[in-house]
This record gives structure tokens, sequence and C-alpha cells, in this order.
């Protein structure tokens, strides 16, 4: 009880300060929220670009499409307002100020890699919503609360997924503090924004939907919302979150070590 | 004249030194490319073509992009935000030189940098796709007039940055600007997919802005699907354009400059 109340308290703390820092600069907030307007005009363009000559893309139509944008912008809200502490990595590890972050009495690895909120990104929810509306408006989805609930579980799997997974590509930072690892991650982001049929059969859309499991971020969602998401997907996000946390809760020491012996 | 050369030469040779650094982010910027094809792809398995253009066409388009991306890449923002948050701007302004020149001969080593190490790359994607794949049309005493115009985009590019470059003075941080610049190139420039895929009347709205003229054009230009004639009205616009942006930094650059505090926060 002790350690939760401790855990709410640094929680509380950092969102205290990353709000300070996001009241501090409003006019760039305007233009956060301008930005997703933009955004959201790019993303209806290249639909209209695809839609004006096709009805359907590997089996979507238009309407589901937007509802993969919508969750696609849902996973981006998370991930560049909870889990962008982790692409500091590089840089704490560059200049030695990770040795700040190893001192505390908390969890290292997770203390560093999470203590920062970033709420200028939580202006993209504005899209994220618009998109989810016009999916709605143009077709009449089945959902149940039964959809609902597993769509919220599913999501908040294939974020902790996501989260390993980026912070897999930033432990090299140990060995190799300027291998722009972090770039090659966020280039696999886009990927994950449409559906994994567009993909075909091959080795690549295998390595993604099991190794670096990118493509099954949004659509193991998106199907759990539309209602026809197999029971298998969710035990095989549990297993592999158990898997990556070991693997990368290890590399962590061993990194750790190595920047000690560096430094 | 003297000073900006040097600093241009000091400027090329600290980025050289992270050239593998550059090599690699172009490698990785292939990923978003083969991803639009694979889109592409996905459209023409339902349809032959796509108002002219085929996988081949699709495929020479965005390996074009990349070329021509080289030519609208500032770090004025960086540059700028820095010096205001840190106070250091005050430290540019006092010295002997322009401070537009200056982040102009930043800039300018940026795209030398990037034509020296991502270009043979680049090159070398351009020759094996048109080796294999058809749809490119061009000519070598094309490469003059294309480098002529490209660097026409990137003088534009560059004063219309400093136009929200300005904004920064005010707002004190510029990630929501550069954000929102960043979306604008990708929705008006022809970057996401060609102008001339998108509806008649979308398509000349965009070709009568500067993006679309100073970025799809000498790509279709790069395709056969552009004239000399066409590229040159093209390039007479981007002028026009480039000539109302300097005449808007005339007036307001020296406002801004004249209420920077120079304090840092």
């Amino acid at each position: 009880m002790k350690r939760i109340k401790h855990t709410l308290k640094i929680i509380f703390t950092i969102f205290r300060l990353s709000f300070g820092k996001f009241t501090a600069y409003r006019l760039n907030l305007l233009f956060f929220l301008f930005s997703t307007f933009v955004w959201l005009a790019t993303a209806f363009l290249f639909f209209e670009g695809i839609f004006g000559n096709v009805d359907s893309l590997v089996g979507y139509d238009k309407a589901d499409m937007f509802l993969f944008l919508g969750i696609g912008q849902l996973v981006f809200v998370v991930w560049a307002s909870v889990i962008t502490a982790t692409n500091d990595l590089d840089s704490l590890i560059r200049t030695y100020d990770l040795d700040i972050y190893l001192l505390k009495p908390v969890n290292q690895m997770l203390f560093t890699t999470l203590r920062r909120f970033n709420f200028d990104i939580v202006m993209s929810l504005f899209s994220a919503s618009v998109n989810f509306v016009i999916a709605f408006r143009m077709k009449s989805y089945e959902i149940t609360l039964i959809n609902v609930m597993l769509f919220i579980v599913s999501f908040c799997l294939c974020m902790m997924v996501l989260y390993l997974i980026q912070l897999l590509f930033n432990l090299s930072y140990f060995w190799a503090p300027r291998s722009d690892a972090k770039y090659l991650a966020n280039e696999f982001w886009n990927s994950m924004r449409y559906p994994i049929e567009i993909y075909g059969k091959n080795i690549f859309s295998f390595i993604l939907t099991f190794v670096l499991p990118f493509l099954i971020i949004v659509n193991v969602p998106y199907h759990a919302l539309v209602g026809d998401l197999e029971m298998w997907w969710l035990a095989v996000l549990c297993i592999y979150i158990f898997v990556i946390y070991i693997f990368t809760s290890w590399l962590w020491r061993v990194g750790v070590k190595r920047y000690c012996d560096v430094d | 004249m003297k000073k900006y050369w040097t600093y241009f030469k000091q400027r090329l040779q600290v980025r050289l030194a992270y050239k593998f650094h550059v090599i690699i982010e172009f490698l990785t910027s292939l990923i978003p490319l083969a991803l639009k094809v694979v889109i592409w792809r996905a459209v023409l398995l339902n349809t032959g073509d796509v108002r002219g253009y085929g996988l081949n066409e699709f495929l020479v388009y965005y390996v074009l992009t990349l070329g021509v991306s080289f030519f609208y890449r500032t770090t004025v923002f960086y540059l700028v935000q820095r010096g205001v948050r840190e106070g250091g701007f005050s430290g540019m302004l006092v010295k002997p030189w322009s401070f537009i020149g200056f982040m102009f001969t930043d800039t300018f080593s940026d795209l030398v940098n990037k034509l020296l190490t991502r270009g043979p790359i680049f090159l070398i994607m351009i020759l094996a796709v048109s080796r294999i794949r058809s749809g490119l049309d061009i000519v070598w005493f094309d490469i003059p007039i294309l480098l002529t115009y490209l660097m026409l985009y990137f003088v534009f590019t560059f004063f219309w940055e400093l136009i929200f470059v300005q904004l920064i003075f005010i707002a004190k941080s510029g990630s929501g600007i550069h954000g929102t610049l960043y979306n604008l190139r990708q929705l008006l420039s022809g970057k996401m997919l060609p102008v001339d895929v998108l509806p008649g009347w979308l398509s000349g709205a965009l070709l009568f802005l500067p993006f679309a003229n100073g970025f799809f054009l000498p790509i279709n230009f790069m395709m056969g699907e552009v004239s000399y004639g066409e590229l040159g009205v093209g390039a007479l616009k981007l002028i026009g354009y480039l000539i109302v942006v300097l005449l808007f930094l005339r007036i307001t650059w020296p406002k801004i400059i004249k209420n920077y505090a120079g304090v840092g926060i």
C-alpha cells in the first residue's frame, strides 16, 4: 500500500510539472491545435486521392479507414504524450545526465523512460475524435459494450507493447549512442496506421506482426471495436508483453552497467 | 562575403563529421516511401491505374520526392528557438553580419551536406529505378535547369519559414509552429501523393500555391509530364511568391528584432 501511494505521488508530481510546462507556452498550443487541423486535412486529401478512384482498399471502405485513422491517432496521443521520454535516452546517455535518474529510489527503467507527460499532444485528441465521428456517420457499426471493453483492454495492451518495442530500440544507445535507433522506430510507426492485409503475406509483414509487432498496434484494437477480434490475440499480447518486459529489464541492467563503466 | 564563406565551411565540416548519421536518416526515410508504394499497390489491385499512374509511376514519383525533399529542410527553427529561450540570440545580433545571412548560410550548409552525403545514394536509386521501371524522362541538360529551379524553391522555403520563425519571439517555443509548417508542407506540396491524382479543382488550387509548384512540378517535369514552358511559368510563380514574402519580412523582421528583449527564460 505504501509503495502504491509512493508511486501515485510520483505520477502526480510528473503530471503537475508537465502541466506547468504546458501552460508556460500557451501560444504554442494554438499552433499545435492548428497543426492537428492541417494534419486532418492531409488525411482527408490522402483518402480523397485513394477513394476517389476505388471503392474499397483490401476490403476496407472509406469509413473503415477513418476509424483506423482515429484509433491510430489515439495511439499517437498516448505514444507522444506518455512514451515520449523514452526517446530522450540517447541524449541522457551522451551527456551523462542519466546519472540523476539512476540515483532515484524508484524503478530506474520505468522512471527514466516515463518521467514526462507531454500535454501539447493532447490537442491531437481532437483530430482523433473527428475521425471517429466521420467513420460513425458514414457507416453504422454495431458497437456493443463488450466490444468497447475489449477495445480498451486491447488498446492498453498494445500501448504496453509499443512502449516496450520503443524502449528496445532506444536501449541500443547504451552500445551505440549515435545509432539513430529511435528514428528507425519512428519510421516503422507509420506502418501501423493501415490494415495488415495491405502488406500481403510475406516475410516483412510476418516480422512486423510477430517479431516487432508494429502492425498489430492499431489493427487489434480496431478489430476489437468492430467486433471481429479473435481472442487468441489478447493471449499473444500478454505473452509478448511478459517476455519482452523481462528481456528489456535485463537489457537495461546490462546497459546501465556498461554506462557506468564508460562514465 | 568572406565571413559567410568561413562560417559555411565550418558548419559543413561539423555536419560532415556526422555523415553516417545523415546516411542512416536517409535510409530510414525509405520506410515511409515503401509504405506509400505498398498502399498504392493495394489500390491498384482493384483498378489498372489511377489517373495515369501505374505502380511504376508511383514508385518513380516517390523516389523522386526523396531528392526534391533535400531542398526543403531548414534548420532555422532550432537555431532561433534555442537562441530566444536561452537569451543567446542577442549574442548573434551584435555580430557584424546580417542574422538572416547567418541563418541562410547555416541552412545552405545543411543542403550541401545532404547533397554530398545523401545525393549519391539517391542517384543510385534513381539509376536503379530508371533501369528497372519506366517513367523517368530527363536528359543531361535538364539537370542545371532543375537545380536552378530547386534552388529557387529552397530560397523561397527559407524565407517562407522565416515569416513563421518570427512567431517564436512571441510564443517562446517553436514546436507547434514547426509542426504546423511540416503538416502544411505534407498537405500542399504533393509529398503524400501526386497532386494530379486529386480531383481537378483541388489539384488546380494546389498548383496555384507555391508548394506544389516547387515540389510537385519539378518531379512531374522529370517524369516527362511537364514542358519547359510550364516549368518556366512555375518558376515565375515562385519568384512572385518570393517577392511577396521578402516584402512582408522587410516590414516585420526589423520590428521583431527591435522588440526582442534579449532575456532568456
